[in-house]
């Protein structure tokens, strides 16, 4: 080989580490290959002073291509073409393919808070759908890595929402006993049925509860949820949440009925 | 005009050229691989990234279409020849022929497509 500037001779070690690392895994001989394109650059810079600068060898570095472009994608390893395609590929793939990545990161790590990741990749998620529009572009095969972690974090959120706050006091009242001193410790003594049946309707008073507060709220406030919970809260409107006061306010008195009768 | 499909256009059918394209090439004489560029990127459009040759070359050394020999420079390192076998000739008078009769059957349509 002619001799190289320090400078050239790393660029060529990088690309010749790039053209092993591409092409290693496909049906060509790899080796072969690197020996050919070593004599290619060896041939084209014979005419060049020496050492051979960075810039000229470059120049023949770029005639011969990137190594990725050599050989059919599909020869290519799935798994390197993935990592190909969230360094190289465009951002909108990326954003896509880090977005699903996370979730289902998430998932596997669910018993060390695995789920907290559902946050960011909600947030990729929907820089990918934002992208997509700015570029007035269908979402196509990326909505199979964007929409699964949009849905699973609005349904939570969704969930959560409905819920409510006043749930969780109501739980942890039936967990430490504290309902049950407020009733004497009848609670416990009941049969089972009747037992599940009070807790139901603790329950459903404190949802109904939350439901009437929360309705009228969340009318000034559809947008922001729309904003936040897409695509379920899209068409959310104020037929919704008087539907939802509604049904809060039949949960309350079922609730309190059932527990005055009983 | 389309970019993307004419993108997507031109890099398929030079895919399926290169080879016929290189078997022709050697087909007159043996070549060592920076000659064998050379003469392909001579022809305008066919060789977008001429590193693309060396995964093919070593694809039909591997079929048994071409074989490889070292041979002295008087400039530099032994160099690398790349000759037909006679199954690559075999191979590459069927594919002229196919390519011919591709060519015929294109042009007629062509011809009568222009009003």
């Amino acid at each position: 080989m002619n001799p190289l500037t320090p400078a050239a001779d790393r660029s060529l070690d990088r690309y010749l580490k790039q053209l092993r690392l591409t092409l290693r895994g496909t049906s060509v001989d790899v080796s072969e290959i690197e020996t050919d394109v070593r004599d290619h650059i060896e041939q084209a810079l014979m005419d060049q002073a020496h050492p051979v600068s960075k810039s000229d060898l470059e120049g023949v570095l770029k005639e011969l291509g990137s190594p990725s472009q050599w050989v059919p994608e599909d020869e290519i390893p799935y798994l390197r073409r993935l990592i190909h395609r969230i360094q190289a590929g465009p951002e909108d793939w990326r954003l896509a393919y880090l977005c699903f990545g996370l979730t289902m990161l998430g998932i596997v790590t669910a018993p060390i808070g695995g789920p907290l990741l559902w946050i960011p990749a909600y947030f990729l998620g929907r820089a990918a759908v934002a992208a997509a529009v700015e570029r007035d572009e269908p979402l196509g095969a990326r909505r199979w890595l964007v929409y699964p972690p949009i849905v699973l974090f609005s349904l939570t959120l969704t969930m959560l929402l409905l819920a409510g706050p006043f749930v969780y006091p109501a739980v942890a009242g039936v967990e430490t006993g504290y309902l049950d001193r407020l009733v004497d410790g009848a609670l416990w003594e009941l049969p089972p049925i009747t037992h599940a049946a009070t807790v139901a309707s603790v329950m459903a008073i404190a949802v109904g509860f939350w439901w009437l507060l929360a309705a009228p709220l969340s009318i000034p406030l559809r947008r922001s949820l729309a904003a936040l919970i897409l695509p379920l809260a899209n068409s959310y409107r104020r037929g919704h949440a008087l539907a939802l006061m509604a049904a809060g306010a039949v949960l309350v008195v079922f609730g309190a009925g059932y527990l005055y009768l009983s | 005009m389309n970019s993307d499909f004419s993108t997507n256009w031109t890099t398929q059918l030079r895919k399926g050229i290169l080879e016929l394209c290189i078997l022709n090439t050697l087909s007159r004489e043996r070549q060592y691989g920076y000659e064998i560029v050379r003469s392909l990127s001579a022809i305008d459009g066919l060789v977008i990234s001429e590193g693309t040759i060396y995964p093919l070359l070593n694809r039909l050394k591997r079929d048994l279409l071409v074989s490889t020999s070292f041979e002295e420079s008087s400039g530099g390192p032994p160099r690398k020849y790349y000759e037909l076998t006679d199954k690559g000739r075999e191979q590459t008078q069927w594919m002229n022929e196919y390519w011919q009769r591709l060519l015929l059957g294109v042009e007629g349509l062509r011809t009568e497509a222009t009003p």
